[in-house]
């Protein structure tokens, strides 16, 4: 039996963004639709239509065309989800800009992206935006018309309700978003994705949560990744859910107290900020009883932080997506039925309409069930491509439709998949080759561990060594020598890692992802010390 | 712990990892890999000397263990420094 899985049929709707916001007002006219706490917006979805519009003219009045291009570099706030939504029923094509960039990498956007308009804020507690812009704009060429700050009065006129709007014919194939890749693993592609694309994923993440009018979604992911403006607001729009910003960025206080105090019944995050909300001294007094679903995806979910979100948090029908930016994302996806064994042993089941196929990595072939491969996907959720850049989409994309994720997994016989890790994670330390995840799982199971991360690094001897970065939990204290011997007593002695080091925290993208690069970088530069 | 005993508990270690092998070829000057010892039987000797002398070896350290000589020479280092530091 090979490993290759196909969703259930469903129905691929082509409908743009602004068919989808549309619905959802007409359908939940007066839900409550969004929610930014820490701005005190509060919006029905006939409200959140009303300001949909206004933004969309205010962003013709521009002269901004079909197919032109605008960024927005913000953190979390109301007028993100506004651009993101107005924009598309004017034909405009948003370009998410991590508020992480500084200049260096917001020079490279800019430039690659060729956004229009820019809109930002000024500053806040964690930049000054307008200099980092000066910045990336000295000596260099790019289409940038204009930034316009949010909460400013360049942003008012903007939605002034004199200016009119043009309805436009625009077609579910037309490139709605360019979102960029992290920076886990190196220089980062814009992947286009469409209104077809995104429609669709966020439609059946919703029926897979069984969401409805009658939910709320807490999310504190940043809205500039796809696990915040698909996963997030767009599941949000096509089922009627309320969209329930706690904070700008991931503050863990200002989630639980929106949990509690929105009646939240979904809760999304990566790992690390479960982690962070279990271990938060606000966690035991917090009210989770309104808490049914969720989401936990970006890395791989260790299994004792499931079993915990799902008892200690009372989330029974926490659900855990699988993707990239490249499927809109998600495209593998367990569901809310799914036992609680089954939830952590697998990332679930391909997406409605979803081709899931598992290649071996040299030859192409088709792996058998039970053998680990390449994950490769076909249908709706794949990109259009990669932003001006064919080369890299042939290599990304087959000539057939197959995305090739550069992710490694394990097909069970039901369909289901187990990821094991990242093609270029893998370390070949002595010519056997050793999965990160693998080594990572086994780290949590010590009882002092709270997270562990494992990298491999250059070796004159073996070619490349094991290396692991621990962060233990709370009170607790531990000796090198004491993780190698766990390590020696219990798992295969290649790989046991060469150097454990202990941490406070990981590098971590804005978007919660550990940046595996930088650990490789910190382990070469300590060994070199010492 | 002196050169003398650093040197046989090295070799005792080597003998345990390798059971098949003659003690009168581990000479100091030999390279281990010579000997027969695979990056497997490396690991695992890179264990020993952690457990036994009770210092955490480097990753980059493993060229140190070329020969037994070398290898004493360095042990002798760290234990050296070991007992510096404390």
């Amino acid at each position: 039996m090979l490993s290759y899985a196909r969703g259930p049929e469903a129905e691929v709707r082509d409908l743009t963004l602004g068919d989808l916001v549309r619905e959802c007002a007409s359908k939940h006219p007066q839900g409550l639709g969004l929610v930014s706490r820490h701005q005190g917006v509060r919006l029905t979805w006939t409200e959140f239509h009303d300001n949909v519009v206004r933004t969309g003219a205010g962003l013709q009045s521009l002269g901004l065309k079909p197919g032109d291009r605008i960024g927005v570099w913000s953190t979390n706030c109301a007028e993100w989800v506004y651009l993101q939504f107005g924009a598309a029923t004017a034909g405009v094509i948003l370009v998410n800009v991590n508020p992480a960039y500084r200049s260096h990498e917001l020079s490279y956007v800019l430039r690659v992206s060729r956004i229009k308009y820019l809109f930002m804020r000024e500053s806040d507690s964690h930049a000054n935006y307008r200099k980092i812009l000066e910045e990336s704009l000295q000596g260099q060429d790019c289409e940038l018309e204009g930034a316009i700050y949010l909460n400013s009065p360049g942003w008012d006129a903007l939605l002034d309700p004199q200016l009119p709007f043009h309805p436009l014919a625009i077609d579910a194939g037309d490139v709605t978003n360019i979102q960029y890749t992290s920076g886990t693993t190196g220089t980062p592609k814009g992947a286009m994705l469409s209104h077809r694309n995104v429609v669709n994923d966020g439609r059946f993440i919703a029926e897979r949560m069984r969401l409805t009018g009658a939910d709320r979604i807490c999310i504190p992911v940043p809205l500039y990744h796809c696990f915040g403006c698909v996963i997030g607001t767009i599941a949000a729009v096509a089922s009627g859910a309320s969209i329930v910003l706690p904070a700008a960025t991931f503050d863990v206080g200002a989630t639980l107290a929106a949990i509690q105090e929105e009646s939240a019944t979904a809760i999304y995050g990566v790992p690390a900020m479960f982690i962070a909300e279990l271990n938060h001294p606000s966690f035991a007094g917090t009210d989770f009883s309104s808490l049914r679903t969720g989401v936990m995806a970006g890395s791989p979910c260790p299994i004792e932080v499931m079993k915990r979100v799902v008892k200690a948090m009372h989330v029974p029908e926490i659900t855990i997506c699988y993707g990239q930016t490249e499927t809109s994302p998600v495209t593998v996806m367990s569901d809310v039925s799914d036992s609680v064994e089954f939830r952590c042993s697998t990332v679930g089941r391909p997406m409605p309409a979803t081709e899931i196929q598992l290649v071996d990595m040299s030859s192409g072939e088709v792996m058998p069930v039970g053998e680990q491969g390449e994950l490769c996907a076909r249908g709706p959720l794949v990109m259009v491509g990669y932003d001006g850049d064919p080369e890299a989409t042939k290599k990304t994309i087959s000539p057939d439709g197959w995305l090739h994720s550069g992710d490694l997994a394990v097909m069970r016989e039901d369909g289901s998949l187990r990821i094991t890790g990242r093609a270029k994670d893998m370390i070949i330390r002595g010519g056997e080759n050793i999965y990160p995840a693998e080594v990572e799982a086994f780290l949590l199971t010590h009882p002092k561990v709270l997270d562990a991360q494992v990298v491999g690094i250059p070796c004159d001897y073996y070619g490349e060594d094991v290396v692991a970065f621990l962060r233990l939990k709370q009170g607790q204290s531990a000796e090198v020598i004491e993780m190698k011997r766990y390590c020696r007593e219990n798992i295969a002695i290649n790989k046991v890692p060469a150097m454990v080091y202990f941490v406070e925290q990981y590098p971590l993208t804005a978007s919660g992802k550990v940046q595996k690069f930088k650990l490789r970088e910190l382990a070469v530069r300590k060994l070199a010390e010492a | 712990m002196d050169r003398a005993q650093i040197e046989k508990t090295l070799r005792e270690i080597i003998m345990k990892r390798l059971p098949a092998l003659k003690p009168e070829l581990v000479t100091p000057e030999v390279e281990l890999v010579k000997l027969g010892v695979d990056s497997l039987a490396f690991s695992w000797i890179l264990a020993d000397v952690e457990e036994t002398f009770g210092f955490v070896m480097q990753g980059a350290d493993i060229m140190n263990l070329k020969t037994l000589a070398s290898a004493v020479d360095y042990v002798q280092k760290q234990i050296g420094a070991t007992q510096t530091r404390a």
